[in-house]
């Protein structure tokens, strides 16, 4: 007995994913290894010669020494001389002066005298007065001897610690374990999109023509540009559509050539179907339809590359001739980006409504690449504002036709899903791009990184203007939504605006405030490598894409929304009172672990509890109309968040700036429940009534 | 029977995706390499200097001239026999060459070289050292300063830029090598186990469709619906198709008989 087909082609996509993640995973670790065996090879030798090198250096100071006159045992402050040495070069691990038969003299500090005093009392070789290197224990050592006219006085030994090299390659390992997540993502994503335009659309396309002709519409043929199974289907389904035609054809020119009238069935077959004459048949192009998720993964994947040094990368071009403080400044081009984006999404709606997705795509994937490519000639932040602004209305103009595309592309039941798609590529892009962003800065520079993003942004634009069409597949013709309006009815409603005030905005401050500006500040502050940057700042993402829903399924079967909500608020604000008061790397780094891990958990919840809260304006102008409101206030804390941030910054401190801001969720979420409460006490309804939709 | 197109494709995507992978990694991989290798090669060579400027600062914090520390030269001589090191030499702050590791040279007059040299890569005033490219060496300018904080001249250890670039070329090669190896290698895998699959979990739905409709064309009709195995979608759109094409086929096959019309072509 066989599945299903549909089980089976279900099976065999998850097969083809996964084996492609493995295979390209395996292959990319197998690269490392040979890489790191091969680093070993080359570093180490290079190690030995600088170990021959400051031996040479401290044995021909000891020489001088001995050759005052002084015996070699009673040599003054050798150690603190060693321990000097050792500061300087953190590759060795030991210094010791041994006399002729191999007896430790002295030594620097932390010296392992078990493992190697033997190997000096036994290799030493009075007759070989020439340098030697070996291995002992965990270290490679080089002896060389201390000779003052022609006589032996002692060894001077160096050890450099054998792991020494494998953990500088162990540093990179991180670098590569970050890209191999990032890989792992990044083949699921490309290879949904391949799946879409493969398989998906094509059999859309089918199911589409079908269903039209199982409608009786035998009017068009299709433009066959594929040799595979699909354009042979499609061609067959071409000759059957001419042979209707032509047989209709055929029997309508015989009885008017003999002037009979058509048999009736024939009749009620030309009036019941939309039948053409082979002559007459228009032959309409094969349209795309690409699920949009995998255009959304790359655009917004390049688009998040600067997120962990821009405020670096602004602070730069830092001139103090404006009268604020140095940190109000550097958040401005900030807020500006986000002022710009949000104006992008309220006018780019509306004319991508009015003239289609495709278009206002590609003029928002070229706007970020113009942008990107400026930012990097920048040379000073008014030109940086203006060019990261440019960048912005690019980032918005895509955000909101591939919002719109997902939704006109989806059946009405399917909208939800179609959204919940949109988003899920939006946050695997920012996850691998935070990452990926970091490491690239810290090889190929900041400017750099502007231009790769600017690349991706034009293979993005390409593959829309290939790929994308216009058609829509859902047959509903949808009215463009009034936002002014809907946000006037909206106002009116005090749960709304306390979600909006309480949960949604300061969310949003805390993502562009502290996460994207303060964090990448602080960690360069404490000497972070770059790339751990982007590393701390992809947990964030991480934890939307992973650890979020998972959380949010399993306890919105326990709780309601908004005890849900509200505890979890509660949790994510003391995360980051947390990491004020460990006012280090590893606290703020656990902190936004935290954080993040609450927020996430409790998003979907607080969309939820928006729709429970608002039911009446849901019945009156949409769901998605509330929603859309409800981004609009969010793009509020997206714009105070980096400049909060600065203000804070300038005024309190880093510490305390990340202690307001653990206060401002707490204030955030004992201000809803306090709403809800007051809500509650006035209509004389409890919370869980309410919320039940009594 | 199944068409390579679709799986080509699929596979031609996953190669692309490999290929990418591979070039970040293996980028990655020689970026590291090239720091920690210019990193190590030249903390050597500027202990070796350190320890030469202590030596001559040694002698001009004991009153005398640069000019005047003739032991110099013969440690100059004798360092220069370290590995890699193509020669060394002392300049005074104009660029007048006091002392070089290789006698002859010191005839030689590098003043103009060395100043513009310096002035281009603003280090004549410079108190730090500093490392300048000069043609295929790498030159480590170390500051000379006496006892009164004067910086009075510069030595100057130049090596060549083979001992970084070398390694690294090769490390390019290693790389490239294995990159080349470890993708032809994936990408003869990738495309035999998609063949594979396409053809096991995919292919199936597209032949039985095709394979339901050339009864139609051929005009060989049937009372019933087919029987099919596709997904619902499919099934849902293409049944009612089949039931409707079906239809007018019979109809008008059956009316052009009667009225002793030709057949089509398909018969």
């Amino acid at each position: 007995m066989t599945d299903s087909d549909k089980q089976s082609s279900k099976r065999g996509r998850l097969y083809i994913v996964a084996f492609s993640v493995f295979l390209i995973l395996a292959a990319s670790g197998l690269v490392s290894f040979l890489a790191m065996g091969e680093f070993e090879r080359v570093l180490v030798p290079e190690l030995d010669k600088k170990s021959y090198s400051l031996g040479t250096s401290v044995q021909g100071l000891i020489i001088k020494s001995v050759g005052y006159g002084i015996p070699v045992d009673k040599l003054n402050g050798v150690r603190e001389y060693f321990d000097t040495i050792l500061n300087e070069n953190p590759e060795l691990k030991y210094i010791a002066l041994t006399d002729k038969v191999g007896e430790v003299l002295f030594t620097s500090s932390g010296f392992p005298r078990k493992e190697v005093s033997a190997f000096f009392r036994l290799s030493q070789n009075t007759e070989n007065k020439s340098v030697t290197s070996g291995t002992v224990d965990k270290f490679f050592n080089t002896s060389l001897p201390i000779i003052q006219e022609g006589t032996l006085f002692g060894f001077l030994h160096l050890g450099i610690s054998k792991n020494f090299v494998r953990n500088r390659i162990k540093e990179i390992g991180y670098d590569i374990l970050t890209v191999l997540l990032i890989t792992f993502l990044l083949t699921f994503e490309l290879l949904l999109l391949t799946f879409s335009g493969l398989i998906d659309g094509p059999i859309k396309q089918l199911v589409a023509r079908f269903k039209s002709m199982g409608k009786g519409r035998f009017a068009n043929t299709v433009n066959v540009s594929v040799k595979n199974e699909f354009g042979r289907i499609h061609q067959q389904l071409n000759l059957i559509t001419l042979e209707i035609g032509r047989r209709l054809q055929d029997i309508e020119q015989a009885c008017s050539s003999s002037n009979k009238r058509l048999p009736e069935n024939i009749a009620e077959i030309a009036k019941d179907n939309t039948i053409a004459y082979p002559d007459s048949i228009q032959e309409i192009k094969q349209e795309r339809l690409i699920e949009i998720r995998g255009f959304v993964f790359l655009f917004f994947f390049s688009a998040m590359f600067p997120a962990s040094f821009l405020p670096l990368y602004i602070g730069e071009l830092y001139q103090p001739n404006l009268p604020l403080s140095k940190e109000l400044v550097l958040s401005l081009p900030f807020a500006l980006y986000y002022v710009f984006t949000a104006l992008a999404i309220i006018v780019g709606g509306p004319w991508s409504e009015k003239i289609g997705r495709r278009k206002p795509m590609i003029v928002g994937a070229l706007l970020n690449l113009v942008g990107y490519v400026a930012t990097a000639y920048a040379t000073d932040l008014i030109m940086l504002t203006l060019c990261y602004s440019t960048a912005a209305i690019g980032f918005g103009l895509v955000m909101v036709s591939c919002q719109g595309y997902a939704v006109d592309n989806s059946t009405p039941d399917k909208k939800a899903s179609a959204i919940a798609m949109f988003w899920a590529g939006f946050f695997s892009g920012t996850l691998c791009g935070n990452g990926i962003g970091g490491i690239l800065a810290e090889r190929v520079g900041y400017s750099n990184v502007f231009f790769i993003a600017a690349f991706f942004s034009l293979v993005v634009a390409v593959l829309m203007a290939r790929l994308i069409s216009e058609k829509k597949i859902s047959d509903d013709v949808q009215e463009p939504e009034s936002f002014f309006p809907n946000l006037l009815i909206l106002l009116r409603n005090a749960r709304f605006l306390s979600i909006a005030f309480g949960l949604s905005i300061p969310a949003k401050i805390i993502m562009t405030g502290f996460i994207f500006y303060l964090t990448p500040k602080f960690l360069a502050l404490q000497d972070v490598s770059q790339s751990n940057i982007g590393r701390v700042i992809m947990i964030y993402s991480l934890m939307f894409v992973f650890a979020g829903p998972v959380v949010s399924r399993f306890f919105e079967r326990l709780v309601t929304n908004f005890k849900f909500t509200f505890l979890f608020t509660l949790l994510s604000g003391g995360a980051l009172i947390w990491a004020a008061w460990m006012n280090n790397i590893i606290g703020l780094v656990i902190g936004i672990a935290f954080y993040a891990f609450f927020r996430s958990s409790c998003t979907a919840s607080s969309t939820a509890l928006i729709l429970e809260v608002c039911k009446k304006e849901v019945d009156a102008i949409g769901a998605a109309s509330v929603i859309a409101v409800a981004s609009t206030f969010e793009r509020i804390g997206n714009i105070l968040g980096p400049i909060l941030s600065g203000l804070m910054i300038a005024y309190f401190g880093y510490q305390e700036a990340i202690a307001g801001y653990g206060l401002i969720t707490i204030a955030g979420g004992i201000f809803l429940m306090l709403s809800f409460f007051r809500h509650w006490f006035f209509f004389g309804r409890k919370i869980s009534n309410n919320l039940e939709g009594a | 029977m199944f068409n390579f197109s679709i799986s080509f494709k699929l596979s031609g995507a996953i190669v692309s995706i490999l290929a990418g992978s591979l070039l970040i990694i293996s980028f990655l991989n020689y970026f590291n390499f090239a720091k920690d290798l210019q990193i190590f090669v030249t903390s050597r060579f500027e202990v070796l200097s350190k320890d030469l400027k202590g030596t001559i600062e040694y002698g001009l914090n004991l009153g005398l001239g640069l000019g005047d520390l003739k032991t110099i030269q013969e440690i100059l001589e004798e360092k220069t026999n370290e590995q890699d090191i193509n020669n060394l030499l002392v300049t005074n702050n104009q660029g007048k060459m006091l002392f070089h590791s290789d006698p002859g040279k010191l005839k030689d007059d590098m003043t103009f070289h060395w100043y513009k040299l310096f002035k281009s890569n603003n280090i004549t005033s410079m108190m730090s050292s500093v490392t300048i490219e000069d043609k295929d060496n790498y030159l480590l300018v170390t500051p000379l300063i006496n006892n009164f904080n004067v910086k009075v001249g510069s030595l100057i250890l130049s090596y060549p830029q083979a001992v970084i670039k070398q390694p690294q070329k090769e490390m390019i090669s290693f790389l490239i090598y294995r990159f080349a190896v470890v993708f032809v290698g994936g990408s003869i895998v990738v495309f035999l186990v998609t063949r594979l699959f396409f053809k096991h979990f995919f292919a199936n739905i597209l032949r039985i469709l095709e394979e339901s409709l050339q009864p139609l064309l051929a005009g060989h009709s049937q009372d019933d619906d087919p029987e099919i195995e596709v997904t619902p979608d499919l099934k849902n759109s293409f049944i009612p198709f089949h039931r409707k094409a079906r239809k007018l086929l019979v109809l008008l096959n059956a009316e052009a008989d009667k009225m002793n019309i030709r057949g089509s072509e398909n018969d």
